[in-house]
C-alpha cells in the first residue's frame, strides 16, 4: 500500500505554512488514495491540525500545492472546498450549541457536496438518516449543547458525514473518550470507510492508528519524518526518537 | 383601550409562540390576534400608539435578522430607517423639482434603493466581526444624517438639488380620507394604522420564511460558529450580506412609513436618526427574545404597553422624563437576567423562578 496505483484523491506537495519565523508545516508531501485510511501522527505541536487547516482552506499555505481530484485548492475559500467534498471534524468540538442535533446535521446536508439540489426540508430528512448511522437518532430534537462529550463527538461526525464528502479529516475524535466509547468510535470509522469515504485520521492513540490505518504519515516540528504501514512506523528510528527522545531511540537500536 | 389591545396582543402572541401548546391552540391564537389587530381601530379613540408599536416592530424584525439570527449586533440600522424615510419623502414630496409619486410607488422604491445602499455598506462592514462590526455600524448610523445634510450633493445648488429638501421642509400629501360603504374613514386613524400593521406583518412573514429557509439555517450556523459553518460549505460572505440587506430593508420599510405619517420633514429631522430609535429596535428584540419569530412582536407590545401605562398613570411630564431612565433599567435587567428574552420561558425549557433569577445573578457576578 506504500505506492497507491489509483490516482490520488488528495495530493499534498511541499505544503509549507509559516508563522513569522516558525514553520508550522514545512515541505510536507503525501497522497491519499480513494477509499484509503491514512493515519497522521506526531507529537504535540507537530503541525497536524495546521495541515488539516491548510487542506480545508481555513489557512492558506505559504507555499506548496494541495490538490483534490485534480483541482488545486490553494487560495480557494473554505466553503468551496467543503462543497467539493472535503469535510472535517474539530479537535475541540464546535457544535452549533443552540440548534437542535437534527438542525446541526441538517446544515451539513444543506451546504455540503450534495446540498445544492436539496431544500431545507429534504436536508433535515437526510440528517435523520445520518443520525441513525451514528446512533444519535433518539436525541435529534434536543439542543446540541445538551449532549455529553461523546455525543458531541458523534454529532461532529454526523455533521461532516451529512456533507457527503469524499475525503473526511478526523482531528482527534478519540480524545476524551474512554475504552468502550473508543471501541464504538473505531467501529464507526469502519462504517464510514465502508461508505467509500477516504479518511485522514489524526490520533495520539496508537491502538487506533495500528487498528484502522492502511498507511501512516508521521510529522515532527512541521516536517514529515516517516511514512509507511503502521508496522513499519512503530519500529522506525526517527519516529521513536520523535516520541521518546534520542537516548531512548539509541537504547532501542542497541537492544535490536 | 390601547393598553388592553396591547396586553391582549402580548398574551395571544405568547400562546402562539409556545411550542408546547397544541397546533390548534396556536393557530387559534394567531387568528384571534389577527382579528384583534384588524379590528383595533374600530374600538379605540386613537391608533397612534399602535401605529408606533407596529412600525417599531417591523424595524425590530429587521434588527432580529442580523442581530438575532446572525448574531452580528448592528448599531447602525437607524441609518436605514432614516434614509428610507427621507428617500421616500423625496419621491413623494410635492415641492417643485420633486416627483410627487404616490405612496405605494414612492415607499417601495425608497426601500429598494436603501437595500442597494445597505448591500454596498454591508460588504464593507461585514469584513469585521464582533465588537469591531458593531462599532463600524455605529459609524454608519452617525454618518448617515450628515450625508443627507451634505450640501454638495443635496444642497440648493447641488448635483441633486434639494432632493432631501436642502434644509427646507419636505411636504407631501396627507392620505385623503377614504370613503368605504358611505362611511368616511379618517386617514390618520385607519389608513396609517393599516399601513403600520402591513409593515409588521411583512416583518413577521419575512422572519417565518427565513426561519424555514436554507439561508435561515446558515445564519444561525454563522452565529453559533462562523468557522465551522464556513467549513461545512456555507458561503458566509453571501449569507451575511443577505442578512444585512434584509435587515436594512425592513428598517427602511418601517422608517419610510413612519416618515410618511409625519407628512412634513426637514433635513434636521434628527428624531428619525435618534439614539432612541436606534436603541428601541434592539431593546424590543432583547425583551422578546433574539433570533425568534415571536420575540419582536412580544417585545414591541411590552415596550409600548409600558409607555401607554405610564402615560395614562400620570399626565405630567415628570413621568415622561423618567421614561428613558426606566427603559434603560429595563434593558439592564433583561440583559442580565433574561439573556435570551421572554421567549426563553415561553419555550418551557426553563420556568421563571427565583432559582433562575439567582443563577443569572451569580453568573453575572452582580
Amino acid at each position: 500500500m506504500s505506492a497507491p496505483i489509483t490516482p490520488p484523491l488528495l495530493s499534498i506537495r511541499d505544503a509549507t505554512r509559516r508563522f513569522g519565523g516558525l514553520f508550522a508545516v514545512r515541505d510536507v508531501s503525501f497522497d491519499l488514495a480513494p477509499g484509503e485510511i491514512l493515519g497522521l501522527i506526531g507529537p504535540n505541536g507537530a503541525g497536524k491540525t495546521t495541515l488539516v487547516n491548510l487542506v480545508t482552506g481555513t489557512m492558506r499555505p505559504t507555499s506548496g500545492t494541495i490538490a483534490f481530484a485534480g483541482t488545486v485548492l490553494n487560495g480557494m475559500r473554505p466553503h468551496r472546498i467543503g462543497r467539493m467534498g472535503i469535510a472535517r471534524t474539530y479537535q475541540v468540538v464546535r457544535p452549533f450549541a443552540n440548534m437542535s442535533v437534527r438542525e446541526n446535521v441538517g446544515v451539513g446536508a444543506m451546504y455540503g457536496a450534495g446540498g445544492s439540489t436539496r431544500s431545507a426540508r429534504e436536508a433535515l430528512r437526510r440528517a435523520d438518516e445520518v443520525l441513525e448511522l451514528v446512533h444519535l437518532a433518539s436525541r435529534r430534537d434536543d439542543p446540541a449543547e445538551s449532549l455529553t462529550i461523546v455525543g458531541r463527538k458523534r454529532l461532529e461526525l454526523a455533521r461532516a458525514l451529512a456533507m457527503e464528502p469524499r475525503v473526511l479529516l478526523l482531528d482527534e475524535v478519540m480524545a476524551g473518550l474512554r475504552g468502550t466509547e473508543m471501541d464504538e468510535a473505531i467501529e464507526l470509522i469502519g462504517t464510514i470507510h465502508r461508505l467509500g469515504i477516504a479518511l485522514v485520521v489524526i490520533e495520539h492513540v496508537m491502538k487506533v492508528i495500528v487498528g484502522v490505518c492502511d498507511r501512516v504519515v508521521v510529522l515532527d516540528y512541521g516536517r514529515k519524518i516517516a511514512e509507511g504501514t503502521p508496522a513499519e512506523i512503530t519500529v522506525h528510528p526517527a519516529v521513536i526518537e520523535a516520541y521518546l527522545g534520542k537516548r531512548y531511540a539509541a537504547a532501542h537500536a542497541r537492544a535490536d | 383601550m390601547n393598553l388592553a389591545i396591547l396586553l391582549s396582543g402580548i398574551v395571544l402572541a405568547s400562546v402562539a409562540a409556545r411550542p408546547g401548546s397544541s397546533t390548534r391552540l396556536r393557530r387559534g391564537a394567531i387568528v384571534v390576534l389577527l382579528l384583534l389587530m384588524v379590528a383595533a381601530p374600530l374600538v379605540t379613540n386613537t391608533t397612534s400608539i399602535l401605529f408606533d408599536a407596529l412600525t417599531a416592530m417591523c424595524i425590530a424584525y429587521g434588527w432580529n435578522v442580523i442581530g438575532g439570527y446572525t448574531g452580528y449586533a448592528s448599531f447602525g440600522n437607524v441609518a436605514y430607517l432614516g434614509l428610507g424615510a427621507f428617500i421616500a419623502a423625496g419621491f413623494m414630496s410635492r415641492q417643485p423639482g420633486h416627483l410627487a409619486l404616490p405612496w405605494f410607488v414612492g415607499i417601495p422604491l425608497a426601500v429598494g434603493i436603501v437595500s442597494l445602499v445597505a448591500l454596498a455598506i454591508g460588504l464593507a462592514v461585514l469584513r469585521l466581526r464582533g465588537h469591531y462590526f458593531s462599532i463600524a455600524t455605529l459609524g454608519v448610523a452617525i454618518a448617515m444624517p450628515e450625508f443627507i445634510n451634505w450640501d454638495f450633493a443635496f444642497g440648493p445648488h447641488s448635483v441633486v438639488p434639494k432632493f432631501f429638501g436642502g434644509g427646507r421642509p419636505l411636504n407631501f400629501p396627507l392620505l385623503p380620507d377614504a370613503q368605504v360603504a358611505g362611511l368616511t374613514l379618517d386617514a390618520d386613524r385607519y389608513l396609517f394604522y393599516y399601513l403600520g400593521l402591513l409593515t409588521a406583518l411583512i416583518g413577521i412573514g419575512v422572519t417565518v420564511m427565513l426561519g424555514r429557509s436554507k439561508l435561515g439555517y446558515a445564519l444561525v450556523a454563522i452565529r453559533e460558529n462562523e468557522e465551522a459553518a464556513e467549513t461545512m460549505g456555507v458561503n458566509t460572505t453571501v449569507a451575511k450580506s443577505l442578512a444585512y440587506v434584509l435587515s436594512a430593508t425592513l428598517a427602511a420599510l418601517g422608517g419610510s412609513v413612519m416618515g410618511f405619517k409625519l407628512t412634513n420633514m426637514t433635513t434636521e429631522a434628527e428624531a428619525l436618526f435618534s439614539i432612541t430609535n436606534n436603541l428601541q429596535m434592539i431593546i424590543i428584540v432583547l425583551i422578546g427574545g433574539t433570533g425568534t419569530v415571536w420575540g419582536p412582536w412580544i417585545g414591541a407590545f411590552i415596550l409600548f404597553a409600558m409607555q401607554e401605562a405610564l402615560r395614562s398613570l400620570s399626565g405630567s411630564d415628570f413621568v415622561l422624563q423618567w421614561q428613558a431612565v426606566m427603559f434603560s433599567l429595563l434593558v439592564i435587567v433583561v440583559v442580565l437576567f433574561l439573556p435570551r428574552g421572554l421567549m426563553q420561558f415561553l419555550r418551557g425549557r426553563e420556568r421563571f423562578s427565583w432559582r433562575v433569577f439567582l443563577r443569572n445573578l451569580v453568573a453575572n457576578r452582580v
